[in-house]
C-alpha cells in the first residue's frame, strides 16, 4: 500500500478547523490544579437556541504573566507556562431540536492555544443511529532538563579545571503531536462500519550521548511519523451475537539523527579543536592530563566528529477477529483472536573521527549497514459468563498469547588508524592506508575491515486462565473468590554473530577473532567463522494466586475490598516476585448530596527470597478526601494521601564507595555486595475552598503540595538524593466577576515551587519559585 | 478515479441498497415474550405500551433531559422508547404506576444492570468485555458512571466529567497526578480513557493494547515501539514498561521507579550466583565515578538495531 504523503490529513480536518472558531460545551479542566482561575458553575438556562440547534458556547481569552526565580529548567520541565496571550478555553455544544438535521448533537472543546505547553481539542459530531464522528489533537511540548539524569557528576576535586554539567545530556526539547479521527457509520444497526486514522508526530531537538572511548555531547534531532489506519465492521448475526473485525495498517517513518556538540572543546598544538565531551577527571575519562596550559593533550579519547543517521521504516498490518454472543440465556462468550505482523529496516550510516586510545583507533564509518527486524505476534482470549441464576455466576477467562522478536544487523565498519613509524594513535597524526603502510594497532583494535552478520531474537509464550465465582448475594453487595494461573516461557534474547569476512591489518594482524589464525599473502588475516552461536536458554515460570473480594453499596455507601495472594516457581528477571500479596480497598459515602467522603488504601508486597537476591518490595497507600458543597454560596474540597514504597535487594557491584555492611561477592575483591535500599515516603496535601458571596462573585483559594522524604543507597558520594528528598506545592487564589451578561471576568495567581532539601551535586541547583497571573475575560451563552 | 468504472459504482450501489436493506432495522433492546437472560430480572417479561404514554406521569424527565440524549432515537421506528430499557411497561401502567410492575435500576444489582444495557451495547468493542471486567466484579454498573436520563456530557451521558468521575473511587490516583512527573490528566491532556477502557479489556488493570498486543505506552511513544534487532527484554517480555517505570506518575524523572539510574539498573545487572542462566551479566563499572550514569553511554536502553549493549 502506498503511503500517504506527510501532511495529508482527511478534509473533515478543514471541517474541524472551520468549527475552532465557534465555542462549545466546556470541558473544565481539573480546578484543584488549573493554571487559570475556577469557571462559575454552568446554569441550566445557559444556552440559546439558534437554528434548529440548541447552542451553549464560551470562549476565554486572556494571558498569563510568568515570574520565574531559580532554575528556567527545572521550571519548563515541570510547569512550563510562558507569559503571553492564550485562547485559554473554548467550548461549543449543539443540539438538535427537531432531529431532523444533518446531525444531533455536535460538541467541540479545546484549550491552550496560543503557547501552552500542552493543547487539545476535541470534537464529536452524531446523527443517532446514523453515524459518530470523533477527533481529537493533542500537543505537547516535550520541555526535560532534571540534570540529574545521565550526568556523570564530574568532580570538582582534582578537576584541571573544574566543569560540571549543568543540564541533562539527554534533555528534551521536542514535541508530540497526536491526531485521531473515528468514524462509526449506522451504529446501533446490524451492519455497522469503523474508519480510524490516527496520526503521532514527534518532532524537534534534544541531546544525548555516545559512547567511543570517551563519552561525547550529541545533538539529537526526532522526526518521526507513525499514521495508522483502521477499517471494522460489526455483524450482528442476531439480536445477541456479534461478529467484530478489524483490519489495523500502521506506518512508522522516521527516527533520530545524532551529530556532535562541541561541548568542552579544546585547542590542539596545531589549532585543530577537539571535543574531549562530557566526563571530565572522572573514572579516568577522557584521559589522566587532558589539558596542559589550555592546549588539548594529543593522547586522549576525543572527537573531531561524529555523526549517526538511520531511517527506520516499519509496517504493522494487524488482524482481529471478536465474537460476543449471549444467545444462550445462561451463558455470555467472549472471544477474541489477533494477529500482528511488523517488518522494520533502516541503514545506518555512522561516522566518527578523532581518538580512542584503548585502540588507537582514529576514524571509522559503516558504509553499507543496515538492519531489518520484524516481530509476529498472535493472542487468543477466550471468556465464558456462566449465569447460575441472576445471582450466581462463574466467569472463566482464558488467554493465549505467542510473540517474537527476531532482527539481523550487517554491520560493515572502515576503521581507520595512523601509521605505526608514528607510534601510538595520537589527534596529530593523519590516517594512514593499509598497504603499503603499516599501521598502529593494539590487541584491543577492533578489525580494520568488519563485515559481520548480528542476528538476535526474543520471544514470549504466555497461557493464562482466571476463574472467578462471583456471587451477588443481594442487590447491595456481594462477593468473589478466584484463581489465576499464569505461565510465561521467555526468551529474553538469544544473539548470533558471525563474520562474513573480518580483515585485520598489520601490524598485530593477529588480533581479536584472528588470534592464531595464517595470515594473508599481504600480512593481514581474514577470519569468517562463527562468533557467537545460538544456544542462549529460555526461562519458564508459572504464576498462580487466590483472590477473593466483596464489594457493598446501598446508594450513600460504596465500598469494595480485594485481596491477592500468590507465588511463583521460577523468576527470570531478579525482581520478579515469587510471592506476593495484596490488598486494595475503596469507599465512598455520602450521606447527603451535599457531602462526599472517599478512602482509599493498597497494601502491595512482593518477594524473591531466592539465594543472593533477597528481593523485598512494597507500596503501602492510604488516601481520604472529602467534598463539602452545602450550597452554592461556598464549597470546600480535602485530600491527604500517604505513600510508603520500599525496594531491598542485594546487589554486587564494583565501586570505592563502600556502604557499610558491605562484603566481597563472588570471591572477587573488586566487587562489593550490600544488601541496597530504596525507600520513599510521599505525602500529598490538597484543599480547595469556594466562595460565591453574591452571585457575581466568586473566590477560589488552594493549595497543593507533594512531599516526598527517602533514602537509598549511595554508591557515588557526589550523587545527591535529587527527588528522593523534595517537595513540590502550587497554591493558588482565583476570582471570577460577572461583569456583564455572558461575560465574566477572571484573574488567578498560582504559585509554583520545588525544592530538595539535599545537597546539589556538581551541577546547577534545581530549585525555583514562580508567580504565575492568568486574566481572562470569558463569554458565554 | 480512472479505473473506478460505472460497473463498479452500479455494484457499490446495490451493496449499499442490500445493506440498508438487511439494515433497516436497528437493535431494539427486549422480546415480549420471554427472558433472554438468566442475568435480566423478571420485569423484563410482559407487554409493551404505547411510548407516548410514559410522558403522562413523567412529562418532567421526558422534556428536560430525556430528549437530548442519544437514548431518544429509541423513539423512532418500531423501537419501544422507554420501555427499551426499564422494559415492558403495559403492566405498570394498567396498575397506576405500581413500581414492581417496571424495571428501576435503583432496585438492580450491578449484573442485572450491565446485562439490560448490554442487550443493546454489546456489539462495541468498547464494551464486549464489561460482563468479565475487574469494574462490575467490583460492584461497579453502568449506572455508576453514565446518567442515561440526564447529563452534560452528551456524547456518552457520563453523570460527570471523566477524570473527575474516575477520581470519586480512584482517589489515589487523583494524588498521583500532581506528581512532578507525571501524564498530563491533571490539565486535561491526557484521559483515563486514552490508556483504559473503563468497560474491560483482555489484560489486566483494563489497560488498552497497542498493535501486537504490546504495551498501550507505545501508541503515543513511538520511539519505543521497535521491532528492534536488540531488544532489551523486559521491555516487550513479563512486566513490559512497567518493569522501570510507574504509569501514571512519579516524583522521580522519567517516571522511573527510583530516583538514581544506577539503583535502577543494577536491581537486574547484577552478578548473580543462583540465577537462571546468569543473565543478564552484571557491570564491571565502578560505580563511585561517572558509571553511575548508565544510560550516558547505553542511551538506546527501549531497543537498539545497531548495538547489543545498547550504545547506538
Amino acid at each position: 500500500m502506498a503511503m500517504r504523503q506527510r501532511g495529508a490529513h482527511p478534509t473533515v480536518a478543514t471541517a474541524i478547523g472551520i468549527f475552532i472558531l465557534l465555542v462549545g460545551t466546556a470541558r473544565p479542566q481539573n480546578p484543584s490544579t488549573a493554571p487559570g482561575p475556577a469557571s462559575p458553575p454552568s446554569s441550566p438556562d445557559e444556552g440559546k437556541d439558534i437554528g434548529g440547534y440548541h447552542v451553549v458556547q464560551s470562549i476565554e481569552l486572556g494571558g498569563r504573566i510568568a515570574d520565574i526565580t531559580g532554575s528556567q529548567a527545572m521550571y519548563d520541565t515541570l510547569v512550563n507556562y510562558q507569559t503571553g496571550a492564550r485562547i485559554l478555553e473554548q467550548s461549543l455544544s449543539m443540539q438538535s431540536l427537531s432531529h431532523h438535521d444533518i446531525f444531533d448533537t455536535l460538541t467541540f472543546s479545546s484549550f491552550g492555544w496560543g503557547g501552552d505547553p500542552e493543547q487539545a481539542a476535541r470534537m464529536r459530531v452524531s446523527k443517532y443511529s446514523w453515524y459518530n464522528f470523533s477527533a481529537s489533537y493533542q500537543h505537547m511540548q516535550n520541555y526535560f532538563d532534571y540534570n540529574l539524569l545521565a550526568n556523570p557528576l564530574n568532580p570538582a576535586a582534582g578537576a584541571n579545571p573544574f566543569i560540571p554539567i549543568l543540564n541533562s545530556p539527554h534533555s528534551y526539547y521536542n514535541r508530540h503531536n497526536i491526531y485521531n479521527y473515528d468514524l462509526v457509520i449506522l451504529p446501533m444497526h446490524r451492519i455497522s462500519f469503523r474508519l480510524d486514522y490516527n496520526r503521532v508526530r514527534i518532532t524537534g531537538p534534544s541531546f544525548s550521548s555516545v559512547h567511543q572511548g570517551t563519552e561525547s555531547l550529541n545533538n539529537e534531532n526526532w522526526n518521526s511519523t507513525l499514521n495508522g489506519y483502521r477499517f471494522g465492521a460489526d455483524f450482528r448475526v442476531t439480536k445477541k451475537t456479534t461478529l467484530n473485525y478489524t483490519q489495523l495498517l500502521q506506518y512508522y517513518d522516521g527516527g533520530q539523527t545524532y551529530s556532535l556538540n562541541p561541548f568542552n572543546s579544546w585547542p590542539l598544538s596545531n589549532g585543530q579543536s577537539v571535543t574531549f565531551g562530557l566526563p571530565w577527571f572522572n573514572g579516568g575519562s577522557p584521559c589522566s592530563t587532558p589539558q596542559t596550559n589550555g592546549i588539548a593533550n594529543p593522547i586522549c579519547n576525543g572527537y573531531f566528529n561524529y555523526g549517526l543517521y538511520q531511517h527506520v521504516n516499519t509496517s504493522i498490518p494487524t488482524e482481529q477477529v471478536n465474537l460476543k454472543s449471549s444467545s444462550l440465556k445462561w451463558l455470555d462468550f467472549n472471544g477474541q483472536y489477533q494477529y500482528s505482523h511488523a517488518n522494520s529496516s533502516t541503514p545506518l550510516y555512522e561516522t566518527f573521527s578523532g581518538l580512542t586510545t584503548r585502540s588507537n583507533l582514529l576514524a571509522y564509518n559503516t558504509p553499507g549497514s543496515s538492519a531489518k527486524s520484524r516481530w509476529n505476534s498472535s493472542s487468543a482470549d477466550a471468556s465464558a459468563t456462566i449465569h447460575i441464576n441472576d445471582q450466581m455466576r462463574l466467569v472463566e477467562t482464558f488467554r493465549f498469547r505467542n510473540f517474537s522478536v527476531a532482527g539481523t544487523f550487517l554491520d560493515q565498519e572502515n576503521a581507520y588508524f595512523n601509521a605505526a613509524s608514528l607510534g601510538a594513535g595520537s589527534l596529530l597524526n593523519p590516517i594512514a592506508t593499509f598497504p603499503p603502510t603499516i599501521l598502529t594497532h593494539s590487541s584491543s583494535s577492533p578489525a580494520d575491515i568488519t563485515n559481520e552478520v548480528n542476528t538476535n531474537m526474543i520471544g514470549q509464550r504466555t497461557f493464562q486462565n482466571d476463574f472467578q465465582l462471583q456471587y451477588d448475594i443481594s442487590r447491595l453487595f456481594g462477593v468473589r473468590v478466584g484463581f489465576v494461573w499464569n505461565q510465561l516461557l521467555i526468551q529474553p534474547g538469544n544473539l548470533f554473530q558471525a563474520s562474513l569476512g573480518d580483515v585485520y591489518y598489520p601490524n598485530t594482524p593477529n588480533r581479536g577473532n584472528c588470534v592464531g589464525l595464517p595470515l594473508n599473502p599481504d600480512g593481514s588475516c581474514t577470519f569468517v567463522g562463527v562468533i557467537t552461536p545460538w544456544g542462549s536458554p529460555t526461562t519458564t515460570i508459572n504464576r498462580y494466586s487466590a483472590i477473593v473480594g466483596g464489594w457493598y453499596r446501598n446508594g450513600a455507601l460504596h465500598a469494595n475490598v480485594d485481596v491477592q495472594i500468590g507465588g511463583a516457581d521460577n523468576w527470570i528477571y531478579r525482581i520478579d516476585p515469587t510471592t506476593f500479596f495484596n490488598v486494595k480497598g475503596n469507599v465512598s459515602y455520602a450521606p447527603r448530596p451535599w457531602l462526599m467522603l472517599a478512602g482509599n488504601v493498597l497494601f502491595q508486597q512482593g518477594q524473591n527470597t531466592a539465594g543472593d537476591i533477597q528481593y523485598n518490595q512494597h507500596n503501602y497507600l492510604a488516601m481520604a478526601t472529602a467534598t463539602i458543597m452545602p450550597g452554592k454560596r461556598w464549597g470546600l474540597d480535602l485530600a491527604y494521601n500517604f505513600d510508603a514504597i520500599q525496594q531491598n535487594i542485594i546487589l554486587c557491584f564494583e565501586g570505592a564507595v563502600v556502604p557499610p555492611g558491605s562484603v566481597p561477592c563472588l570471591g572477587d575483591p573488586t566487587l562489593m555486595q550490600t544488601n541496597s535500599v530504596y525507600q520513599t515516603h510521599t505525602q500529598y496535601g490538597y484543599f480547595a475552598l469556594t466562595l460565591t458571596p453574591i452571585d457575581r462573585i466568586t473566590l477560589r483559594v488552594g493549595y497543593n503540595i507533594v512531599d516526598n522524604q527517602g533514602n537509598t543507597t549511595q554508591f557515588n558520594t557526589l550523587q545527591p538524593l535529587g527527588p528522593l528528598a523534595s517537595i513540590y506545592q502550587t497554591p493558588l487564589a482565583a476570582v471570577d466577576i460577572l461583569i456583564h451578561k455572558n461575560v465574566t471576568f477572571k484573574a488567578g495567581y498560582n504559585y509554583y515551587q520545588y525544592a530538595e532539601n539535599d545537597f546539589v551535586g556538581p551541577t546547577a541547583p534545581r530549585y525555583f519559585h514562580a508567580n504565575n497571573t492568568t486574566l481572562a475575560l470569558r463569554y458565554a451563552f | 478515479m480512472a479505473c473506478f468504472s460505472v460497473n463498479g459504482l452500479r455494484l457499490l450501489l446495490l451493496a449499499l441498497a442490500a445493506i440498508s436493506l438487511f439494515n433497516s432495522e436497528t437493535i431494539s433492546a427486549q422480546t415480549t415474550k420471554s427472558q433472554t437472560s438468566n442475568a435480566l430480572p423478571a420485569q423484563a417479561n410482559g407487554q409493551y405500551a404505547d411510548n407516548a404514554v410514559c410522558q403522562t406521569c413523567h412529562q418532567e424527565l421526558w422534556e428536560k433531559h430525556f430528549a437530548t440524549t442519544p437514548h431518544s432515537a429509541l423513539l423512532k421506528g418500531n423501537q419501544h422508547g422507554c420501555q427499551s430499557c426499564h422494559g415492558p411497561a403495559q403492566a405498570h401502567v394498567d396498575g397506576g404506576g405500581d413500581v414492581t410492575k417496571i424495571i428501576r435500576f435503583e432496585t438492580l444489582s450491578p449484573a442485572q444492570t450491565a446485562a439490560i444495557c448490554t442487550t443493546c451495547h454489546q456489539s462495541s468493542l468498547e464494551t464486549q468485555n464489561f460482563s468479565k471486567s475487574a469494574h462490575l466484579a467490583n460492584g461497579v454498573s453502568c449506572t455508576s458512571c453514565h446518567s442515561p436520563h440526564k447529563s452534560s456530557d452528551v456524547n456518552f451521558m457520563l453523570a460527570k466529567p471523566q477524570t473527575e468521575l474516575c477520581f470519586g473511587c480512584h482517589a489515589s490516583q487523583k494524588a498521583e497526578f500532581a506528581r512532578p512527573y507525571r501524564h498530563r490528566v491533571d490539565v486535561g491532556l491526557v484521559q483515563c480513557s486514552d490508556c483504559h477502557n473503563p468497560h474491560g479489556t483482555q489484560v489486566g488493570h483494563q489497560v488498552r493494547a497497542a498493535a501486537g498486543q504490546f504495551a498501550v505506552c507505545t501508541k503515543c511513544h513511538t520511539d519505543t515501539m521497535g521491532p528492534f534487532v536488540f531488544e532489551h527484554a523486559p521491555v516487550k517480555t513479563d512486566e513490559g514498561c512497567m518493569s522501570c517505570h510507574t504509569p501514571h506518575a512519579s516524583t522521580n524523572p522519567r517516571l522511573l521507579q527510583v530516583n538514581n539510574v544506577n539503583f535502577l539498573c543494577l536491581r537486574c545487572h547484577t552478578p548473580n550466583t543462583n540465577g537462571a542462566a546468569g543473565e543478564p551479566i552484571g557491570p564491571a563499572h565502578n560505580q563511585s565515578t561517572k558509571y553511575q550514569a548508565c544510560t550516558m553511554c547505553h542511551t538506546q536502553i527501549h531497543g537498539s538495531n545497531f548495538s547489543p549493549v545498547f550504545f547506538r
